[in-house]
């Protein structure tokens, strides 16, 4: 087998480890709100049961809440289909600013453990010809040596 | 019955407070290390219920060292890991025996308090 390339899988598959295992965490405590959400619907309703009056606005709070943690679980799905399909993606012209500012919020659970923040800076578009999936794991590579040199709250 | 939550998830630690509150429970909650350290500098509980992944450090450092300030206390872990092997050996390794993983069920949650509780 080719060495390079057998590296260069194995960097690919412990990246791909990495952020699946962050997204399903990260869908777990989504799953956890909105089943603390409906399980307080329950205790509400059994308190209505009882003859205690219940105030609307309380439902409209946890009905936001419960449409809240749905659309964040949009997103995170999306983010997690697309990472999963830039793997066969084949190169192409790609705007890199872009894969950065994906790549910061696919791994912005990861550096928020470790008490990194990221700031994606706007700017214009920088095409170049890539390969998504490599350039993610690149990025990545850097971010979590950063992880490993800094300390304490810090914004990337 | 006096419980401490800690969890990242600010919603999640709110809202289960609540629920643990219509049972009876007297509960605080933090969504940070640090709080949670403060809180135990003013409060007395009886148990903490710890998330495993927290930002600056994990369940089990803060269990260490809340456990320093309160030997009497006891501690139960959440996790959002599918692995319950992993955790099993995670918690076996630190001499401890409770964990819960999420979602949990408000009926397992106060059977698992009320054991350690009485235990």
């Amino acid at each position: 087998m080719d060495p390079t390339f057998d590296a260069a899988s194995t960097l690919g598959l412990q990246f791909s480890g990495s952020m699946t295992a962050s997204i399903s965490h990260e869908l777990k405590n989504v799953l956890a709100i909105v089943n603390e959400n409906g399980g307080l619907l329950g205790d509400l309703a059994m308190l209505v049961e009882k003859g205690r009056p219940l105030d609307p606005e309380r439902l409209k709070t946890i009905s936001g809440n419960i449409h809240r943690q749905v659309q964040r679980a949009d997103v995170i799905i999306k983010r997690l289909n697309r990472f999963a399909h830039s793997a066969h993606e084949q190169a192409s012209s790609q705007d890199i600013r872009e894969i950065f500012a994906f790549t910061a919020a696919l791994a912005a659970r990861l550096a928020t453990m470790k008490g990194v923040t990221f700031a994606v800076v706007p700017g214009d578009p920088v095409q170049a010809e890539v390969r998504p999936f490599a350039l993610e794991n690149l990025l990545w590579l850097c971010l979590k040596h950063l992880f490993a040199v800094t300390e304490g709250d810090r914004t990337v | 019955m006096r419980v401490l939550l800690v969890d990242d998830e600010v919603e999640l630690v709110e809202t289960l407070a609540e629920r643990l509150e219509m049972r009876g429970i007297e509960t605080a909650w933090a969504s940070e290390c640090d709080t949670a350290m403060e809180l135990l500098d003013k409060q007395e509980f009886d148990i903490a219920l710890l998330d495993v992944r927290l930002p600056s450090m994990n369940g089990l450092e803060l269990k260490r060292l809340m456990e320093a300030k309160r030997p009497a206390m006891k501690f139960i872990f959440l996790t959002g890991h599918g692995s319950e092997e992993d955790f099993k050996a995670c918690s076996a390794e630190s001499g401890q025996q409770y964990y819960l993983i999420k979602p949990v069920q408000i009926e397992v949650l106060m059977a698992k308090l009320n054991e350690i509780f009485q235990g």
